[in-house]
C-alpha cells in the first residue's frame, strides 16, 4: 500500500528519516539499496554471510608463479591482466551501473602479495570462509605457503633498522603498513578522462621515441631508458585489461537482454549498460550515466591492484557538466532519472569490500574504507565551484542513506543559501555528514606546508577523511600518506614512564628520564619534547624507507598508468623521483589526551603541590585502582581543553607549535615538510585497551577522545561558544594540516527554520574564529539506547564516528558508548 | 566485591575493567570472571550495583541538553 | 679466525625480535594451523597479544627475548628490557611460568584488548 503525504509527515515529525527515505525515494533506489551487502566489519569482525574471495588471489598467483622471470611490475601487470579478463563478473538486477571487487555480490577482497602477516591472519579469521570450511582452509594454507616470506612486508621487514621494525609493528605507537599493500592514493582525474584507449596511445608514443634513442648514440644516460620500457608494457597490459573487463560486462548485458530479459524497459536499459560499456572507460564518457560507469570502472579496477583504504574524489566537479548537459540543457533524462544515477553510483560504491586487517577495521569500525567525497569548494581562478550535481548528491544522500561513502563538503564564503539548506537538511537527518571544510583556509595551509601553486591547491580533494591534496600531476599523493599515524597519547604516557611501555612490555621511546626527578614542568615538557619528537621520527623514517621501496617490493602498473607523470616519465607511480611535490602529514591518534594530562600534571603536581609525581605514576602503574578519589581530583580538578580556558589551552598550543616547528624540520621522501593532522577515526576505540592510564584521569581501557581537537566526551561544559573559543586558539594554518572537531546537536532544538538560522550562526562564528572544519552528530541519546537495546529495528540509524560515518548498530558497544558519551551542545 | 549477577566474591582488580560510564563520575563496567556478567561499578565504594544490558545506561543521562525545545 | 662484527645493532635483541616477528607464523598445512595446545601463550595471563596484527602473535611480559622452548632443558630468561615474542597457539608445556586466564574474550566484535582478547577462529573453537 502506497505511504500517504501525511504518513511521511508523520515520520518527519518523529525524526524517523529512515522511513522518510524509504517511502519517499524510487522503487528502483529502494530496491537496490536493500539488495547491497553490508561489507564493514561490525565492530570487529565481519557480518554473517561475508566471505574472503579466494578466486582472486588464485587467478593472480597462477599468473604471478608463470612469469617468474619478469620484471616487477610487469609481472604484476599480467597477473591483475588475468583477474580482470577471467573472475567471474555479474549484474545486480534494476542496476545501470556495472562493476565489482570480487566474484560475487557478497565477497570481500585481499592481496596476498601484501604482507604474510595479514594472509595468516585470513586463515584465522573468524566466519569468512567460503563453505565448505575444509576445502577453503587447504586454499587458504596454500596461497599462504606459497606468499609466506615473499611479500611486500616481507621484503621490506628485511631491510628497516631492526629495532624501528620491532617498535612499529608492536602495534603500540602507530598504526599503517608502510606499503602500498594497505593504502590509498589520489586520482589524477584529468588525466585518466582522456580515455584509456587515448592513454596506450601515449605510452606507444613515448616507447617509440624510447627505442629509437636506444638505436643512437650509446651514452649513460640511456641506460635507465631500459627499465622504462617493461613499466610502460605494464601500463598498457593493465589498461587493456581494464578495457577487457568492461567489454565483459557490455557482452553480459547483451546476452542477457537478447535472450533472457522479458521486460522491454530492462531490455533497454540493459542495451544501454552495453553501449555504455563499450564506450568506457576506452574512450571519454559523453552522458552523465558514462561519466559514472567510467569513475565506477577506475575506481573498481585500482582494487584488483591493491587495497585502497580512501577515495580521493570530486564527484560533483566531474560529473556536474554531464549532469547539466543531461538533465538541463538537452533534458535526454529527467531529474529523477539522474538522481538513480547518482543514487546507484553511492550504493555501488559502498558495495566495495576489501578485507581489512583487524587494526584497520577496528579504527573504521562499519565500513570498508574511507570513500570521503569531496563536494563544493572553488574552481581554479577562485570562482564557486558547486553546480546542480552538488546539489542532486545532498538530496540522493538522503535517499540511500548510506555510511559510505560520505561527504566532505568545501565551504566558502559564496556558496548559495540553496545549496547551505541542502547540506543542513543532511545533518538534520542524521546522516552526521557532510562535513564542513573551510576552503579558504585549507588552500591557504596546502601552500604553507607543501607549497602548492594557488590553482592547485585551490582543486584539492580530500585524500582520506581529512587531510587535502591536489589531484594534480605534480600533487597527486600515490602512497597512503608518505608518513604515518601516531598514537600520540603514548607520548604523554612515556614521558611519565621514562620511555618504558607497560602494555607491550618494552622499552618504547628514550629514556628521557625518571620523571619523579624533573623539578618543574619545564623540565617534564622538555620530556615530552623529545618523546613527541621520537614517536614522529620512527614513524616517518620507517613509513619513508617503505615508500622509497615499494615499487621495488610491491608495484603498482594501474596507478602508474593513472598518472600523467608516471606515463610521461615511463615510472612506477609511487616513485618518488618522477616529480611528486610531496603533501605528506602524520596523522595524530589520540592527541587531546596530550594536553589535559600535561595541564593536570602542571596543576595538581607543580603549581598546587596537592599529589607528588611518585604518587601520581603509582596510581597510573595500578590503573588507578584503590585510588578514585585522586582520580576524580585529577579529571574534576584540573583544567581541561574546550571550556576556554587558557590554562590548558595555552598547553594545548604550545604542544602543537612544538610539533609544528619539528614538522618544519623532518622531511618526506619528497623533501616537504610533515605536518601532523589531529584525528582519530575509531583509532579511539582500538586504543583503549593499549593506552596505560593518563593523568587526565582515563584508565587503560576508557575509550580516548573521540576527534583530533575535540574536548573529552563530556568535559566540555561551557557550551558550544566555548568549544569554539578553545579551538579557535588553534592557527589552523601554521599549527597543523586540518584538525578535527566532532560536535553533538540536539535535533529537537534544531527543528524547523529556527534551527537552520541557529546552525547557520554557528557556522559563521567557526568561520570567523578561523577554524577548518566541523562535523556533526544530529541523534539524540533515546534514539542511540534504543538502537542499543532494539539493533533490529534501527538498523538504518546513522551516526558520525569521527572523520566518517557508521550505521550505529554495526560499531562495537564501547564505541556505542563513547558516541552516547559526547556531549549535546546546545546552540544560541 | 560481589557480582550481582552469580554472587562471585573476590577483590575488584579480579574483575575485568571493561571501560568508564563517563570519566568524571566514579561508575565503571566490570566484567565477572566466573559468569561473564557486566557489573556496573562504584569505584569509590568497590561495589557493584547492577548488571548492564545493552541500552541500559547507569549512569545517566549524557552531559548534555537532549530534550530542550528551543 | 672469526672477524668481529662492528655494528652490534646489527646482531642484537632488536635483531631477533625482528626475525622473530618475520618468522613467527611457521605452521605449515591445515592441521598445524588448527591446533591450539592445552597449554599455549594464548591461554597465559602473561602473553599480551599485539593490537598490529591479528594473526595472533604476541609478547610475553615475565619471559623475555632471547629465551628458547625448543632446547632441553628450555631456555628461560627473566631479565631484559623486551618480552619474548610468541604467537597464541605457541606449544608452552615446557614454560614454567604458565598462568591459565581467568577471562579469555573471543568476541572479535569488541576492539583491541592485548590482555584479554583472543579472536581467533581457532581460539573460538577451542575455548567454546
Ligand atoms: S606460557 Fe610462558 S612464554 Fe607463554 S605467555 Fe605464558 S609465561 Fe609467557
Amino acid at each position: 500500500m502506497a505511504t500517504t503525504a501525511k504518513e511521511i509527515k508523520e515520520f518527519e515529525e518523529k525524526q524517523e528519516w529512515w522511513w522518510v527515505a524509504e517511502k519517499t525515494r524510487s522503487s528502483r533506489l529502494d530496491y537496490l539499496r536493500k539488495a547491497v551487502w553490508k561489507k564493514g566489519a561490525l565492530g570487529g569482525n565481519y557480518a554473517p554471510g561475508i566471505e574472503i574471495d579466494l578466486e582472486f588471489p588464485e587467478l593472480y598467483t597462477e599468473t604471478w608463479q608463470e612469469n617468474e622471470g619478469d620484471p616487477i611490475m610487469l609481472r604484476k601487470a599480467k597477473s591483475i591482466g588475468n583477474v580482470l579478463e577471467n573472475l567471474p563478473i555479474f549484474i545486480t538486477d534494476q542496476s545501470q551501473i556495472v562493476g565489482c571487487v570480487g566474484s560475487a555480490p557478497h565477497n570481500i577482497v585481499s592481496y596476498w602479495q601484501g604482507a604474510s602477516m595479514i594472509n595468516e591472519e585470513i586463515y584465522n579469521e573468524q566466519g569468512i570462509l567460503p563453505q565448505p570450511e575444509e576445502k577453503s582452509l587447504e586454499r587458504l594454507a596454500a596461497l599462504n605457503e606459497y606468499w609466506g616470506g615473499n611479500t611486500a612486508l616481507d621484503e621490506l621487514a628485511k631491510v628497516l633498522d631492526p629495532e624501528d621494525a620491532v617498535k612499529f609493528m608492536s602495534g603500540a605507537i602507530g598504526w599503517g603498513t608502510p606499503s602500498s599493500a594497505v593504502g590509498y592514493a589520489t586520482k589524477d582525474f584529468r588525466h585518466i578522462g582522456k580515455g584509456f584507449e587515448n592513454i596506450i596511445e601515449e605510452i606507444d608514443e613515448n616507447m617509440e621515441r624510447t627505442d629509437k634513442l636506444l638505436r643512437g648514440n650509446p651514452s649513460p644516460d640511456l641506460l635507465p631508458l631500459y627499465d622504462k620500457l617493461p613499466r610502460w608494457e605494464a601500463m598498457q597490459e593493465v589498461l587493456d585489461a581494464a578495457i577487457e573487463y568492461a567489454a565483459r560486462y557490455a557482452r553480459l548485458a547483451r546476452i542477457i537482454a537478447e535472450n533472457f530479459e522479458t521486460d522491454p524497459k530492462r531490455k533497454e536499459e540493459l542495451l544501454r549498460i552495453a553501449e555504455t560499456c563499450e564506450r568506457v572507460p576506452a574512450q571519454p564518457p559523453r552522458t552523465l550515466q558514462e561519466s559514472i560507469q567510467y569513475d565506477h570502472f577506475v575506481q573498481v579496477v585500482v582494487r584488483y591492484e591493491t587495497y585502497e583504504g580512501a577515495m580521493p574524489h570530486r564527484p560533483d566537479y566531474l560529473h556536474g557538466p554531464f549532469f547539466d548537459k543531461d538533465v538541463n540543457i538537452n533534458k535526454s533524462i529527467t531529474r529523477d532519472d539522474a538522481l538513480d544515477l547518482l543514487g546507484e553510483h553511492l550504493i555501488r560504491t559502498y558495495e566495495i569490500g576489501i578485507f581489512s586487517p583487524r587494526w584497520t577495521r577496528e579504527g573504521l569500525q562499519g565500513i570498508t574504507g574511507t570513500w570521503v567525497w569531496t563536494m563544493g569548494g572553488v574552481n581554479e581562478d577562485g570562482t564557486d565551484a558547486c553546480n546542480d550535481c552538488t546539489t542532486a548528491y545532498m538530496q540522493v544522500a538522503r535517499l540511500v542513506r548510506i555510511a559510505n561513502p560520505t561527504f566532505s563538503f568545501r565551504w566558502h564564503p559564496k556558496v548559495k543559501d540553496e545549496l547551505m539548506r541542502e547540506i543542513f537538511e543532511c545533518i538534520r537527518h542524521g546522516l552526521g555528514y557532510p562535513s564542513l571544510r573551510n576552503d579558504p583556509i585549507l588552500v591557504e595551509n596546502a601552500m604553507y606546508w607543501h607549497g602548492h601553486p594557488l590553482r592547485e591547491a585551490r582543486q584539492w580533494v580530500t585524500q582520506s577523511c581529512m587531510s587535502p591534496c591536489p589531484p594534480t600531476k605534480y600533487g597527486c599523493q600515490p602512497f597512503r600518506m608518505a608518513s604515518a599515524t601516531a598514537n600520540c597519547a603514548k607520548i604523554v604516557e612515556y614521558t611519565l614512564h621514562n620511555g618504558y611501555d607497560n602494555v607491550v612490555n618494552m622499552q618504547m621511546g628514550p629514556k628521557t628520564g625518571n620523571a619523579v626527578d624533573f623539578k618543574t614542568y619545564d623540565e617534564f615538557f622538555e620530556a615530552w619534547t623529545k618523546q613527541m619528537k621520537w614517536l614522529l621520527n620512527i614513524l616517518v623514517r620507517t613509513v619513508a624507507l617503505g615508500r622509497a621501496k615499494d615499487p621495488e617490493f610491491f608495484s603498482r602498473p594501474i596507478l602508474s598508468a593513472y598518472y600523467e607523470r608516471a606515463v610521461e616519465t615511463g615510472t612506477d607511480a609511487v616513485d618518488y623521483t618522477n616529480g611528486e611535490r610531496g603533501n605528506a602529514w602524520v596523522t595524530a591518534f589520540t592527541w587531546v589526551e596530550n594536553a589535559d594530562s600535561l595541564a593536570a600534571v602542571k596543576k595538581l603536581i607543580y603549581d598546587d603541590k596537592k599529589y607528588t609525581m611518585a604518587e601520581l605514576i603509582e596510581a597510573l602503574k595500578n590503573n588507578w585502582d584503590g585510588k578514585e578519589e585522586m582520580r576524580l581530583d585529577f579529571v574534576n580538578n584540573a583544567p581541561k581543553w574546550g571550556n576556554d580556558d587558557d590554562y590548558v589551552d595555552d598547553i594545548m598550543v604550545q604542544c602543537l607549535k612544538t610539533t609544528a616547528a619539528h614538522g618544519k624540520e623532518i622531511k618526506c621522501v619528497c623533501g616537504n615538510n610533515i605536518p601532523i593532522l589531529p584525528e582519530n577515526v575509531s583509532g579511539n576505540i582500538h586504543y583503549a585497551n593499549v593506552v596505560s592510564a593518563l593523568p587526565n584521569g582515563r584508565r587503560l581501557g576508557d575509550a580516548l577522545y573521540d576527534g583530533g581537537i575535540s574536548p573529552g566526551p563530556g568535559l566540555d561544559k561551557k557550551g558550544p561558544t566555548a568549544v569554539l573559543k578553545s579551538c579557535g586558539k588553534i592557527d589552523h594554518v601554521l599549527d597543523g594540516r586540518a584538525f578535527l572537531l566532532n560536535q553533538r546537536l540536539s535535533p529537537t532544538q534544531l527543528a524547523g527554520e529556527k534551527g537552520y538560522q541557529l546552525w547557520k550562526s554557528y557556522v559563521k562564528s567557526w568561520d570567523d574564529l578561523g577554524m577548518d572544519h566541523v562535523q556533526f552528530n544530529m541523534v539524540d541519546d533515546s534514539t542511540l539506547r534504543a538502537a542499543q537495546k532494539d539493533p533490529e529495528k534501527y538498523q538504518e540509524v546513522i551516526v558520525r564516528v569521527a572523520g566518517y560515518s557508521a550505521h550505529f548498530v554495526d560499531i562495537s558497544r564501547k564505541t556505542q558508548d563513547n558516541i552516547i558519551q559526547r556531549t549535546v551542545q546546545g546552540l544560541g | 566485591m560481589k557480582c550481582v549477577a552469580c554472587g562471585f566474591e573476590g577483590p575488584v582488580d579480579k574483575f575485568r575493567y571493561l571501560y568508564n560510564a563517563r570519566i568524571d563520575a566514579s561508575m565503571s563496567m566490570r566484567q565477572c570472571p566466573k559468569c561473564n556478567e557486566w557489573n556496573a561499578v562504584d569505584e569509590l565504594k568497590d561495589e557493584a550495583l547492577e548488571i548492564v544490558n545493552p541500552g541500559d545506561a547507569p549512569w545517566g543521562k549524557s552531559a548534555g541538553i537532549e530534550g530542550i525545545s528551543a | 679466525m672469526t672477524r668481529k662484527k662492528r655494528s652490534s645493532r646489527r646482531d642484537n635483541k632488536w635483531n631477533q625480535m625482528r626475525d622473530g616477528l618475520t618468522n613467527l607464523s611457521t605452521a605449515k598445512g591445515v592441521e598445524a594451523r588448527e591446533t591450539v595446545p592445552d597449554i599455549a601463550c594464548g591461554k597465559c595471563k602473561n602473553f599480551s597479544e599485539s593490537p598490529y596484527a591479528s594473526d595472533g602473535r604476541g609478547s610475553c611480559s615475565v619471559v623475555k627475548t632471547g629465551s628458547d622452548f625448543t632446547v632441553d632443558p628450555p631456555l628461560i630468561l627473566l631479565e631484559g628490557d623486551t618480552g619474548m615474542m610468541c604467537m597464541f597457539n605457541m606449544d608452552a608445556a615446557k614454560c614454567s611460568h604458565f598462568d591459565l586466564m581467568d577471562i579469555i574474550d573471543t568476541d572479535g566484535n569488541e576492539c583491541a584488548d592485548p590482555q584479554f582478547r583472543r579472536a581467533q577462529r581457532q581460539m573460538e573453537k577451542a575455548m567454546s
